[in-house]
Parts: C-alpha cells; sequence; structure tokens
C-alpha cells in the first residue's frame, strides 16, 4: 500500500463523517487542528492521525468513531512517525 | 460437505414455536447437524424460552437470536411469530454476550468478545454476527468497537432487536439466556467468505438542520426548538399525502410516525439514516445510536418501489461479493421502516431477495438498526436498510 505523501484537513473529516456526519467532523477537524497548531494546508501523515488521536479521547460517539477511524486510517495511510 | 441453509416460522407460544420449527429444520438439513441456529421471536414469544427450547433441540449449534418487529422467512412474512434460521456445513462459530451497554459499551462488547478465537487451522475466512439493543442508544459505538476489535479484513453483519414497535424491551440472546441492554457477537470461520450486501432507499425530504442539543441519543432541539415540534413540521405535507396528521398522534402511533419520517446525517457523499424511536414529553427524541450535537440532519422519506428495489439490490451486491457462485441461503435483516410503508407489499421486497439470490431460503427480522461493515467501511450502523449476509453453497 502507498502511503500519502500530504494528506488535508478534509481527509480527515472524511474518516469521521461517515458516523458524526460531514458538519460535525468538519468542526471537529478544524478546530483540534488550530489546537494543535497545525497547517490549514496539507498535513502529513503523523500530523493527520494526530489529529484523530486527540479527538478520540472524547468521551461517548465522538470519541468511539475517531478511535475506530484512526485504526482505519493507519492501514490506509500508513503509520508515520513525526507529528510535526 | 455442502452448505445447507434451513429456515422455519411458526406462531403459537415460544414451545409451539420451537417444537415446529424443530421439525421442520430437522427435517431441511437431511440429518446434517446445524453449526448455527439463529431465532427471530416476536414479543409473543418470550426470546429466553425459545433460545432455551432450540439449545435442547440442537445442543451441538451456537444458538443466538433477537427479538423483533417482524419475521420473515422466504414462504412468508409475519407478526407474532418465531423465524428460525439454521446453518449447517463446513463451519466453525463461536459466540459471546455482554450486557449494561448503554453504561458500558466498551465493557459490554468486551464481554460479548471475550474468548473468541482470532483463528481456526483450515478455515481461512471469518464473518462476524452482531445483534444488540437499540433502545441502549449506542449502536454505532458498539459496531465500530466490534469492528475494530474484529479487524478490517471481517465484514461484520447483524441487527438491532425490535419489540413490536413497543419501544419498551428489545432482547438479544445466546444460547439459552436472552437479556435486553446486551449484545451478542458471533464469528463464524469458514472455508469460503460469505457475501456481504447493503442499500437503502430513503431521500430527503427537509431542508438540512443543525442539532442544536443533544446527550448521547437523545436529540433535545433542532435549530433551537424542541426536536419533536421540528418533526411534525417538517413532515405535515408529506403525512398528509398519507393520510396521517403528525399533530394528532396517539402515543402508540408515534413509533411507527418516527420510523416513517427518519433522520439522516450529511455524511458529504451520501445520506447516513438515523432511526428516531420515540419522544420525551418535553419534545425530545431518542435514537437508536448517538446524534452529535453539531451535527447536520435531513428528515426523510421513501416509497414503496424504492424499498422494493433497494432491497433487490442488497442482494444483488451481496451476490457480486460471491462472484456469481451458487448460494444455499441467506440471513436477512431488514428496517421495520420497509414493512411501515410496503404494508402488504413488503413480502414483494423479501422475495425479491430470494429470487436475486436464486430462488434460496432465507430468515431474518425487522429490525429497529442494521449492522454492515466491510472493508473500506467507517461505519457499520445502518438504519432504512436491507442488509443480507448470503452463504455460498
Amino acid at each position: 500500500m502507498s502511503t500519502p505523501s500530504n494528506l488535508s484537513r478534509d481527509d480527515v473529516a472524511g474518516a469521521l463523517s461517515q458516523s458524526l456526519g460531514k458538519a460535525k467532523a468538519d468542526e471537529l477537524v478544524s478546530r483540534v487542528a488550530t489546537e494543535l497548531g497545525l497547517p490549514a494546508g496539507a498535513l502529513t501523515v503523523p500530523q493527520a492521525l494526530s489529529i484523530l488521536e486527540h479527538i478520540a479521547q472524547q468521551p461517548g460517539i465522538v470519541g468511539v468513531t475517531a478511535r475506530f477511524a484512526k485504526s482505519r486510517m493507519v492501514l490506509r495511510w500508513g503509520g508515520g512517525t513525526n507529528p510535526q | 460437505m455442502p452448505t445447507i441453509v434451513a429456515t422455519a416460522s411458526s406462531s403459537g407460544t415460544a414451545a409451539q414455536a420451537v417444537a415446529s420449527t424443530t421439525t421442520e429444520i430437522k427435517k431441511q438439513l437431511q440429518g446434517q447437524a446445524p453449526c448455527l441456529v439463529m431465532a427471530f421471536a416476536s414479543t409473543s414469544q418470550p426470546l429466553g424460552e425459545v433460545l432455551h427450547g432450540l439449545k435442547q433441540a440442537f445442543p451441538g449449534a451456537t444458538v443466538l437470536g433477537s427479538s423483533t418487529a417482524g419475521e420473515f422467512t422466504q414462504a412468508a412474512d409475519a407478526k407474532g411469530s418465531t423465524a428460525v434460521f439454521a446453518l449447517a456445513g463446513e463451519f466453525q462459530v463461536f459466540a459471546g454476550m455482554g450486557t449494561s451497554l448503554q453504561a458500558d459499551v466498551e465493557g459490554a462488547v468486551g464481554s460479548a468478545l471475550k474468548g473468541l478465537p482470532a483463528s481456526v487451522p483450515g478455515f481461512p475466512h471469518r464473518t462476524g454476527i452482531l445483534l444488540l439493543d437499540p433502545l441502549s442508544g449506542t449502536g454505532e459505538e458498539a459496531t465500530l468497537l466490534v469492528g475494530a476489535a474484529l479487524g478490517e479484513d471481517v465484514p461484520l453483519a447483524g441487527g438491532a432487536a425490535g419489540d413490536d414497535l413497543h419501544m419498551k424491551a428489545c432482547q438479544v440472546g445466546l444460547d439459552g439466556r436472552a437479556a435486553t441492554d446486551a449484545v451478542v457477537a458471533a464469528v463464524l470461520f469458514s472455508k469460503t467468505r460469505l457475501g456481504l450486501g447493503v442499500c437503502h432507499g430513503h431521500r430527503a425530504l427537509s431542508a438540512p438542520m443543525k442539532v442544536t442539543r443533544a446527550e448521547g441519543n437523545v436529540v433535545h432541539e433542532v435549530e433551537g426548538r424542541p426536536a419533536w415540534e421540528v418533526w411534525k413540521d417538517a413532515t405535515r405535507d408529506a403525512a398528509r399525502k398519507a393520510n396521517q396528521d403528525p399533530a394528532s398522534l396517539k402515543p402508540d402511533q408515534e413509533g411507527a410516525f418516527l420510523l416513517r419520517y427518519e433522520a439522516a446525517l450529511e455524511t458529504g457523499s451520501e445520506l447516513k439514516v438515523r432511526a428516531p424511536l420515540s419522544r420525551t414529553p418535553a419534545g425530545a427524541i431518542s435514537f437508536a445510536c448517538a446524534i452529535p450535537e453539531g451535527a447536520t440532519i435531513r428528515i426523510t422519506e421513501s416509497e414503496p418501489a424504492r424499498q422494493v428495489e433497494s432491497a433487490r439490490e442488497a442482494a444483488r451486491r451481496a451476490h457480486d461479493q460471491l462472484k456469481g457462485a451458487p448460494i444455499a441461503g441467506a440471513l436477512v435483516f431488514d428496517c421495520i421502516c420497509r414493512n411501515l410503508i410496503l404494508g402488504s407489499q413488503f413480502h414483494d421486497a423479501v422475495k425479491s431477495i430470494s429470487t436475486e439470490l436464486g430462488n434460496v431460503p432465507l430468515a431474518g427480522y425487522e429490525t429497529y438498526g442494521e449492522i454492515a461493515l466491510s472493508a473500506g467501511d467507517l461505519s457499520g450502523f445502518h438504519n432504512t436498510t436491507t442488509v443480507v449476509l448470503a452463504f455460498p453453497r
């Protein structure tokens, strides 16, 4: 499997939107990316996964969805190593 | 050894249903012992009694089941009956059960999966079957947790229990035990892969609306107004065409009404339908799974022709996965909304599934939610869909 060289916030939100809806997923990813100081443009795989990891700490459906998405996206995107 | 699927249904007491279906299943299996027996029981036949009786009749089989909002086989659909599915052939089946799903979804899922093997030599394919109580409000969480634990290469099929639209007590069970607020997970190890298909036939009725207050599976407000008030307004015109007035529904009509006009999350490319099950006196609406505050939803509707076609399409997708291989039979998890919309035509939809698969036996029930999770999927809990799990011969 090839690892994407860069990802967008839309790619990360897309991993959440089937369970949370697009509006909620977009809002979560945008907020967390800003909190983590990540760029508005292209994200590395570790940066994208760090967003999911951060959201995964929330309780309820949001956290469970992000944990599931991360487990699937690690396989699809590859794991990467450096979030910065 | 060929795969044989046997199906039967019966009304009467639980004991009568067990006796009748057992006789018929044994006749169809022609001396083979089933490895899996699934029972779909109306509220007229207590699920625990049905499962206990079937376990005594088939002691070598894993016996699991669910209470329902309707039951069917390829021959007929009914209310107040029990439908039974039995599978014989080269399979290994393992199952577990967890309770306290609402309070501790991770603990319940962990209990259900505890001790299930990850592999069985000589059986390279795994398929999960999941049954759960939707009134716990944790359908999606439970499904994703099971999906994550089993891994992406394990397709997952199943359904949320029903209770004949009472919205009071939905049971699932394993062997002789049945419970509300519970989850049952089974893993089938097979020599060849099974076929899984899912499809829904709903379309948006309302404009997009924001969920402005929600806790877990309870949506209190939409666009700043009580959710029930929003539902009544948004569905008024469509309901009147069906000779219904949402403002004058009796309490026992509200569950069926909500299941005709379900919510859908806007996911970008498509609608992800979410089933509202009941409303509170204050006007909040409880769903079969959590709806996050801040989500954008639409209210949906469907029409009979789309419901029949989507059932057939689900069967087609399951068959396509098997690349045209002959089918022995199928399990079907079908949303109760289809029965509510189709009425007396409901069996046409069931029959179309059997026809699409080659006029095979099938058994299933009318659910309050359906489960289908394949490789690449990022959500596995559905509403308004037909889920077909096809077993190659």
